[in-house]
């Protein structure tokens, strides 16, 4: 396990715990989790060890019982307390692309930018540029329902860097698509990380797709969620998904998470 | 097309009435009902009477409809409030419309208020039970969507929950306003004031002029699938027409 870096953490937490109403165990437990400015974070667990419900703590939606949540200098919450100070919005992808299906892709942006408090006059300009950005010129009058699941995928991409997020959060936003609309949106989301320098919180049940885009992989238990380590993946982008060298970072990492997950057996992964 | 299959079925009936109505004493030649239709549509009594129904039905589905709103949505806000309001919907949704229409015209007498009550009071319960369900079937995941990215109340109102229930709104919308119709009727034909559209029904019975009743029938048909082609199913077609793109 990595040195974690103390200086500079742009999304810091630590010891943090949530419980869901009436339940016995937390969801998470005692998580530390530090990310760098502009850095590609995954984090990786098997299903139900609470990787959603920590998302949903960094967006807000959840405060945490336990734990203290700083972003950029900033205390979101402190011991189970939220905190009073104006916090910058986040930008969300979740498992589907969610978007308003009784609105244009152009209202869709232009919603989340008015509640961002974006001033009117800049919408149009902002909507273009990131409809470019996805390759979507020309979808701003189209109905949600009309689009593939890729594009839509796209739309709510282009929709979290709308707004200009604090951060990013991806919760397995991928893995309702289709193998190779997949793996193409993957290369495309990592360009655009280049281009803009966002932070982005990765949450994937998939050790080979957080691999293939992290910077660092912060590996789960099963519930209730811990992080229990952080692994780095020095190589250069972009990567492939053919290297050789991903797939004994991938290797390797399977045979960390494989006793923590609970496949003593030597059960199947990924 | 889609004219017609309903065509041919006017067309069986007006045969059929067109071959029976010589053997029956009481039965107006179609003939007769359409001179009949002539000369009630040259009575400046004719328009004054359905323009006056039909302010009624406004007035008294729009109370009903926005009072069942409010209730709905206080019995989605809160439990206690939803069963402290069901007694009210199971009374009204169990008691005869006629018994209705009666009290309200014993109670408030002659005025216009008597036929508004009667219209809002059989249309609540219905209006209430279909928007709790629309209530019900709002999506818990696009409301995560709204609180991520920090939607305002109103912002939430617009884009979210009304387009959500849309479908049951409509759906209360069109239940109330057949139903409305049913009941302004009845109200009318026992109003002492014996204007609308039901009193003409009154005084065609009072007659016996089985024409003049075929005739406001038929206008009150008129008026009704008015609304539904002129009003509703444009209105529809413009609010769900994010659906009917995914086929055309």
């Amino acid at each position: 396990m990595d040195e974690i870096d103390m200086i500079d953490q742009y999304i810091d937490i630590r010891g943090l715990s949530f419980w869901y109403r009436d339940q016995p165990q937390p969801a998470v437990r005692n998580v530390d989790l530090s990310v760098s400015k502009g850095e590609f974070a995954c984090i990786v667990g098997p299903s139900g060890c609470g990787k959603s419900t920590l998302l949903s703590i960094l967006s807000g939606l959840f405060t945490p019982q336990q734990g203290t949540v700083v972003v950029d200098g900033k205390t979101q919450f402190a011991d189970g307390h939220r905190s009073d100070t104006e916090t910058s919005p986040c930008g969300y992808m979740f498992q589907d692309a969610r978007l308003l299906p009784w609105r244009t892709v152009r209202q869709n942006i232009t919603v989340a930018l008015q509640a961002a408090g974006h001033p009117e006059d800049t919408w149009e300009d902002n909507v273009r540029r990131h409809l470019r950005m996805l390759r979507l010129e020309g979808y701003e009058d189209a109905w949600p329902l009309n689009l593939s699941g890729g594009q839509r995928a796209r739309v709510a991409i282009a929709r979290a860097l709308a707004i200009q997020p604090a951060f990013i959060l991806m919760d397995e936003p991928f893995s309702t698509l289709d193998e190779v609309t997949g793996r193409f949106l993957r290369g495309e989301l990592l360009e655009l990380w280049q281009r803009t320098g966002v932070t982005i919180v990765f949450v994937t049940h998939s050790i080979r797709e957080a691999v293939y885009l992290a910077d660092h992989i912060y590996l789960m238990t099963a519930g209730p969620g811990e992080i229990f380590a952080r692994e780095s993946v020095d190589l250069a982008r972009p990567r492939r998904y053919e290297d050789p060298r991903l797939t004994e970072i991938e290797g390797r990492l399977i045979d960390m998470v494989l006793d923590r997950w609970g496949y003593f057996n030597g059960g199947e992964v990924v | 097309m889609g004219f017609l299959l309903p065509a041919i079925g006017v067309a069986l009936v007006v045969g059929v009435w067109f071959l029976v109505h010589p053997l029956t004493r009481f039965l107006p030649a179609p003939g007769e009902v359409w001179t009949e239709a002539i000369l009630v549509l040259g009575e400046s009594e004719t328009y004054f009477n359905i323009l006056r129904s039909l302010r009624r039905l406004i007035i008294g589905l729009g109370a009903g409809y926005i009072l069942a709103f409010f209730v709905a949505l206080a019995g989605r806000a809160s439990e206690w409030w939803r069963r402290f309001f069901s007694v009210y919907v199971y009374v009204t949704i169990t008691i005869p419309s006629l018994a209705v229409a009666l009290f309200s015209l014993m109670v408030f007498g002659l005025s216009e208020v008597s036929v508004y009550i009667s219209v809002a009071t059989i249309i609540f319960p219905f209006v209430v039970v279909s928007l709790h369900e629309g209530f019900e079937a709002l999506d818990a995941r696009l409301n995560d969507m709204s609180r991520v990215y920090r939607l305002s109340t109103s912002q939430r109102l617009r884009h979210v929950a009304i387009p959500e229930m849309a479908p049951f709104l409509f759906a209360a919308l069109r239940n109330a306003y057949a139903l409305a119709w049913k009941i302004l009727v009845v109200t009318e034909v026992f109003s002492a004031q014996q204007t609308g559209i039901g009193a003409e029904y009154n005084r065609a019975y009072d007659f016996f002029a089985l024409d003049r009743l075929v005739v406001w029938v038929v206008f009150f048909l008129i008026v009704v699938f008015g609304v539904e082609f002129g009003l509703f199913r444009p209105w529809e077609r413009r609010v769900f027409r994010w659906r009917a793109a995914r086929d055309g």
